[in-house]
């Protein structure tokens, strides 16, 4: 078996890389909407066709990387992921955006972000050391976020879209190489776990309640993130508040992202992880609820997105943690590749219904009272989860 | 130092990165407040 240690480093710079270059595509929009005559519209499009295939695509995805290991996917992946880029610089329509950057990137994505190699980890590490593990891991995901997107804009500002988007093609294909320090085939289960096979797996899971709850809480997770990252700045504009307050707000959730990933990650190594959980979408919603009794200025919209930043992605190591706890490694990427489904579809809604619910009312207003009333049932929902390792794992 | 505080601890290794990475936000910032970028990035 590989050192923990490799497996941890080579993950977390597979995120590091995939996730930054994924945020990153926001800002080719301006220029390939007008290069392509294609509108804004189409190309958020293909953003989206990308966020629905990459939640679909990853319970199967996480299914094959729990059977042949997560190498193979990640290579697979990090090579689709250029050919996508790549694709999506010489496409001249939007159906080749939407079959590039949608359908090629969406695929890639599953193949090279949390759900793969987490499962990759979770097989090496003592299940004392998970929490830290996945925290380094995630923390890689928000560092690429950090870092990433800022290369990314000076790129685009001094190569064009085409050219930028060859480099970004470039560094993603980095994942293949990374991909062999997460290699191995999972080792052969041994006892009660020999005789588990997928429909078993899946059987099980679908019997849990705290796997249901688990569902529900990252569901609220994607609504929120998606709420806050698509309308938070046309919130602030409406009130008023100026450019350069959007920008900082924005590098302030990603850098205190990376903080937050990592510690949250490490506390479940010490505390029962779903009472972090908890705590996390608990103080989500007072966050909010702060926000917006006090009175609103520059220093309170930094102020938020610095918290927000915070509790941002911690609940990635915990709830993949508890999922891992709970069932096992074996079918650690395909469990939580469902719970990841669930997330994508609540950031569908995040970003779509409040969307709807501004056009219909003409403010945010209800969508945020949403979002604190989420966070509450969030915080609700992970208290009564049996976190103990189901029977067929316990000493017998 | 007990052996959580320095686990705690452990992200300011990557302080250079990190300003590193607050500067380059400083020179882009206000091109990728204008991109439309939190529109497309989720």
């Amino acid at each position: 078996m590989k050192r923990p240690w490799i497996v941890i480093a080579a993950a977390a710079a597979i995120v590091t890389l995939a996730m930054g270059v994924r945020q990153a595509f926001g800002l080719f929009l301006p220029q390939m909407s007008v290069s392509l005559g294609i509108g804004r519209e189409s190309f958020g499009l293909s953003i989206a066709i990308s966020n629905l295939v990459f939640g679909l695509a990853q319970p199967f995805l996480g299914a094959v990387g729990d059977r042949h290991g997560a190498g193979r996917i990640v290579f697979f992946g990090g090579l689709l992921y250029a050919a996508g880029i790549c694709g999506a610089a010489w496409v001249g329509s939007a159906l080749g955006l939407h079959l590039t950057f949608g359908v090629l990137v969406g695929i890639a994505l599953a193949a090279t972000t949390f759900v793969i190699v987490l499962g990759a980890v979770g097989r090496v590490v003592p299940p004392e050391r998970r929490g830290l593990a996945f925290g380094i891991v995630t923390a890689g995901g928000s560092l690429g976020q950090f870092l990433v997107v800022p290369v990314a804009q000076m790129l685009l500002s001094e190569l064009g879209y085409r050219l930028a988007l060859i480099a970004l093609a470039g560094l993603v294909a980095l994942c293949a190489l990374l991909a062999f320090g997460v290699a191995g085939k999972p080792a052969a289960p041994a006892g009660q776990d020999r005789r588990q096979s997928l429909g078993d797996a899946l059987a099980e899971a679908a019997g849990h309640r705290g796997y249901w709850l688990l569902n529900a809480g990252f569901f609220v997770c994607g609504f929120h993130l998606a709420f806050i990252a698509t309308h938070f700045p046309a919130y602030l504009d409406d009130k008023g508040l100026g450019l350069g307050i959007g920008a900082s707000a924005l590098a302030l959730v990603g850098l205190f992202n990376i903080f937050g990933s990592y510690l949250f990650g490490l506390s479940g190594d010490f505390w029962r992880m779903k009472y972090v959980l908890g705590a996390i979408y608990a103080a989500r919603g007072l966050v909010i609820a702060a926000f917006l009794l006090l009175p609103l200025s520059p220093m309170s919209a930094l102020v938020f997105a610095a918290a927000m930043g915070f509790l941002w992605l911690g609940t990635v190591p915990l709830t993949s943690g508890l999922v891992g706890r709970i069932f096992g490694v074996r079918y650690l990427s395909t469990l939580y590749g469902i719970v990841f489904l669930s997330h994508q579809i609540g950031s569908f809604f995040g970003a779509w219904a409040a969307g709807l619910a501004f056009d219909r009312t003409g403010s945010y207003d209800t969508v945020w009272a949403a979002s604190i009333a989420l966070a509450l049932f969030a915080a609700i929902v992970h208290l009564p989860i049996r976190d103990a390792p189901v029977a067929r794992l316990q000493p017998t | 130092m007990s052996r959580r505080t320095k686990f705690m601890l452990a992200p300011l290794a990557l302080a250079p990165l990190l300003l590193f990475g607050l500067w380059l936000w400083r020179e882009q910032a206000t091109m990728i407040w204008l991109s439309g970028f939190f529109s497309a990035c989720l």
